[in-house]
């Protein structure tokens, strides 16, 4: 999803990341699938609601596992930093929006471009962080 | 929380942020009301730069949060902060994703537009909280 | 922090590769240690200083 340098964890990384993608596919068009032709509703509604969420989730799992196990401590501070320009990034957007949505009548934007901000800072912000080092 | 062990760049850090922090409570507030206000449009040029406003010490509140990890001398603390950060960030993800997903398949309310900052800021500082704890 | 890798890297006609592989880091890493941009932690100090046969303190400087 970004650059991520092919070091032994790296590499981890993506073996891990693939697979990840992959489930959230499969449990998206499940849920699609069943609520557009089932209806379902209670507890079994909720269950089905969250499940193509679970695998996003462990994506974030699978990145702090890579945080966790690159030995490359240069490598580890720039993907730290991107995260967290990546997480600065998503909320100005999402807090600016929502300003605009509760106050200004602007269109519903889904909670979900959070997550999607998040990763596009995260890697619009790399390469210029790199570059502060060269 | 105000411990006599933090330095002086510590303490007008925290000052700073808590400023921030109010400001924008405050800011939301004035433009919930004015926005509730029947006579007063919620669109045009005006409706969008006020609502835009509650949004400016948010901002102000990451540039000083990236200030402070850039000069925080002391190397342990920077970490555990950063640390904190990358949990709350971690957490925060995982909060907006299940809510998207509850909100597309279940059509509940959208959350207010701070409360994933809300969510970040709890989830950072209580696993601040926690490293510093286990630290001592 | 000021340091002497590029010279002590130039004795041994290594490039920056080849001193990232054998120290298991990226070039980038070991180009950002050598500009001083990037202080390298004391595992990686200890490294630099068993794999150039020197003490620490002749590898890196902390003047200002």
């Amino acid at each position: 999803m970004t650059c991520m340098p092919m070091t032994k964890a790296g590499r981890r990384y993506i073996y891990r990341l693939a697979p990840t993608m992959l489930v959230y596919l499969v449990f998206l068009f499940i849920a699609q699938w069943t609520f557009h032709h089932h209806h379902p509703t209670g507890v079994f509604a909720y269950f089905l609601a969250v499940l193509p969420a679970l695998p996003l989730v462990a994506s974030l799992a699978v990145v702090g596992l890579y945080i966790s196990e690159e030995s490359d401590e240069f490598e580890r501070s720039i993907i730290v930093q991107s995260m967290l320009w990546g997480m600065g990034g998503a909320l100005s957007v999402s807090t600016i929006w929502g300003a605009l949505e509760d106050f200004a009548s602007a269109p519903h934007l889904s909670t979900f471009y959070v997550y999607v901000f998040f990763w596009i800072f995260m890697g619009i912000s790399q390469p210029f962080i790199r570059l502060k080092y060269r | 929380m105000l411990s006599k062990d933090l330095s002086r760049f510590q303490r007008r850090s925290l000052a700073l942020f808590s400023a921030s922090i109010l400001l924008t409570a405050l800011i939301t507030m004035f433009t919930h009301d004015y926005f509730r206000h029947p006579h007063h449009s919620t669109t045009g040029l005006l409706a969008w730069t006020l609502a835009l406003l509650p949004s400016l010490p948010f901002l102000g509140t990451i540039f000083l949060a990236l200030r402070y990890i850039g000069r925080e001398r002391d190397e342990f603390i920077r970490a555990q902060v950063l640390l904190a950060l990358l949990q709350g960030s971690f957490i925060t993800l995982a909060f907006t994703v299940v809510y998207a997903f509850f909100e597309n398949y279940l059509k509940i309310r959208s959350a207010p537009a701070m409360a994933y900052v809300d969510v970040f800021l709890i989830a950072s500082m209580i696993a601040l909280r926690i490293h510093l704890r286990s630290a001592q | 922090m000021k340091n002497r890798l590029r010279i002590l890297r130039a004795e041994r006609n290594w490039s920056q590769a080849d001193l990232a592989q054998k120290l298991d880091v990226s070039r980038q890493s070991v180009n950002a240690i050598e500009t001083g941009k990037f202080d390298p932690s004391l595992p990686l100090a200890f490294k630099l200083a068993r794999l150039f046969d020197s003490p620490i303190e002749s590898i890196f400087s902390d003047e200002e």
